[in-house]
C-alpha cells in the first residue's frame, strides 16, 4: 500500500471570524493554482474550504486550518485539514448523505464537499470536536 | 502606604517631580525621535511634564500595581490621547512606547542616588516601577492598535454600503450587480435594497448578476434563493445571470438545487430575456 508523504506545511489559519473564512479561500486557490491545479478544480477546493472553514464558525465557534502538500510516490496533492474542539458531529451518517442540518441552511455544505474533493475524511468526537481532512491530486 | 522596609516610590516621585523632569526631557533632546523634528521641544516637554504630573498623582495612594484602579484614570485617559496625538504626527507606536519605557532609566537613577544604602529594597522598587511603566507603555500600544481597528470597521461600512447597489436599467427592469464575499450582513442589506427597490420602482423583472462574486457555496447560494423567493412573493420575477463555467459546476456537485431559477451565463443574456418577457424590442435605426 502506498505512504501518504507530508511534504511541506504551507499554512495555518485561525478560524475565529467571518473574514478568516475569505483568508482561508483565497489561501486554497493561491496554493492550488500554485500547484497546477486547473481553474475548475481549484473552485472546488475554494468552495470545499469555504463550507468547512464556515462550519468550524458555525458549529465549533473557532478552529484551525492547515493546508499542506503531499506526495505518493510520484503523486502530489494538496491537503488541507479543519480541525475544531467543538460540539463534534452527533449523526455522521445523516450529515454526510445531505440535506440534514442543525442550523437552518441547507445541509449539504460537508458532503457536497466531498464530492468536490478527491478524498474526505471524518474524526469525529461528541463533546470533543471534530477533524475534517480532504485531499486533492493532480 | 508601601510596607515598612520597603521604598516609597511615590514619595521619591514627588519630592523629585521636577528634577526627572528636566532629565527626562534631557535624555529625550538626545532621542531619535526628536532628531527627526517630528515635535517641536516645547510640546515634548509639555507632554513629559502632564505625564509625570498624572503619574505622581496615581500613586501617591501607594498603588503601583492596578492600573484599573480609578487613580489612575488620568493617567489612562492622558496616556490615550498622547498615543492618538502621535499616531497623528507620524511617531510609529513602537516609538511611543519606547518614549514612555525611556521613564524608567531616569526614574532608576534617582533611585539609586536615593537608597544606595539599600540594594535589596532599591531592586524591589526598581521591578515594581518597570512593571508599572511596562504597562503605560502597552496602553499607548493599545490604544494605537485600537484606533486602526476603528479605521478598518468603517472602511468596512464603506464597502458595505459601495457594494450593494440596485440598478433601474429599464422600465420595469432592475439590475442587482453583486460584488465581493455575501455573509449574512451584506445578504440582509442585498434584500432589503432590493425589496424597496422593487417598489418604489414599479418593477417586474429583477437581474441579480453575480459575476463578481468570488465563491458561491451552499451559505451564498441559500441566501440568493432566499432573495430570490422574497422578490417572487412581491411579484417581481428573478433572473440569476454570470455564473460561469466554475461556478455552475460547483453548484451541481454541491447538490444545490436552483430547479426554480430563471439563469443565464452573462448579464447580456439575462437583459435580453428581460426585454423578451415584457415584449421590447431592441432594434437598430435604419438609415
Amino acid at each position: 500500500m502506498a505512504v501518504i508523504k507530508r511534504d511541506k506545511d504551507l499554512k495555518f489559519i485561525r478560524i475565529e471570524e467571518g473574514h478568516h473564512v475569505d483568508m482561508a479561500r483565497r489561501a486554497a486557490i493561491e496554493y492550488a493554482r500554485m500547484m497546477g491545479f486547473g481553474e475548475v478544480q481549484t473552485a472546488f477546493m475554494a468552495t470545499s474550504v469555504s463550507e468547512l472553514a464556515k462550519n468550524i464558525l458555525v458549529h465549533a465557534g473557532s478552529g484551525t486550518v492547515i493546508f499542506r502538500i503531499l506526495s505518493v510516490g510520484e503523486k502530489r496533492g494538496l491537503e488541507i485539514v479543519f480541525a475544531d474542539r467543538g460540539p463534534g458531529i452527533d449523526d455522521l451518517a445523516r450529515v454526510l448523505r445531505g440535506g440534514y442540518s442543525t442550523s437552518s441552511t441547507l445541509g449539504i455544505g460537508l458532503s457536497g464537499s466531498g464530492r468536490m474533493m478527491d478524498e474526505l475524511e471524518i474524526k469525529t468526537e461528541p463533546g470533543k470536536g471534530t477533524t475534517i481532512w480532504i485531499r486533492k491530486w493532480l | 502606604m508601601a510596607g515598612k522596609g520597603a521604598l516609597n516610590i511615590s514619595e521619591l516621585l514627588t519630592k523629585k517631580e521636577k528634577e526627572i523632569l528636566d532629565e527626562w526631557v534631557k535624555a529625550q533632546a538626545d532621542n531619535l525621535a526628536s532628531r527627526r523634528g517630528l515635535i517641536p521641544e516645547k510640546q515634548q516637554r509639555e507632554d513629559s511634564a502632564r505625564l509625570l504630573g498624572v503619574l505622581v498623582k496615581a500613586v501617591a495612594g501607594g498603588n503601583l500595581e492596578d492600573i484599573t484602579a480609578p487613580e489612575y484614570d488620568g493617567v489612562n485617559r492622558f496616556l490615550a490621547s498622547l498615543a492618538a496625538s502621535r499616531a497623528n504626527q507620524g511617531f510609529s507606536p513602537s516609538e511611543t512606547a519606547t518614549y514612555i519605557f525611556s521613564l524608567k532609566n531616569i526614574v532608576f537613577k534617582f533611585l539609586q542616588e536615593e537608597y544606595s544604602d539599600r540594594p535589596e529594597a532599591l531592586l524591589k522598587a526598581a521591578i515594581d516601577f518597570s512593571a508599572l511603566v511596562d504597562k503605560l507603555g502597552l496602553i499607548t500600544f493599545e490604544t494605537y492598535v485600537k484606533g486602526r481597528e476603528e479605521v478598518i470597521r468603517e472602511q468596512q461600512k464603506s464597502m458595505l454600503e459601495l457594494s450593494t447597489p440596485v440598478i433601474q436599467i429599464w422600465d420595469e427592469i432592475l439590475v442587482s450587480p453583486l460584488i465581493g464575499t455575501i455573509d449574512s450582513a451584506r445578504a440582509r442589506q442585498i434584500m432589503e435594497n432590493l425589496l424597496e427597490s422593487i417598489v418604489a420602482t414599479k418593477s417586474s423583472i429583477v437581474i441579480m448578476d453575480i459575476t463578481g462574486v468570488p465563491a458561491v457555496d451552499t451559505e451564498v447560494a441559500n441566501r440568493l434563493l432566499r432573495t430570490m423567493q422574497a422578490a417572487k412573493l412581491m411579484g417581481a420575477e428573478c433572473i440569476l445571470t454570470g455564473i460561469g463555467p466554475q461556478i455552475s459546476q460547483t453548484i451541481v456537485h454541491l447538490g444545490v438545487d436552483l430547479g426554480g431559477v430563471i439563469t443565464r451565463a452573462s448579464l447580456r443574456d439575462g437583459l435580453t430575456l428581460a426585454f423578451k418577457r415584457l415584449k421590447l424590442n431592441v432594434a437598430r435605426a435604419e438609415g
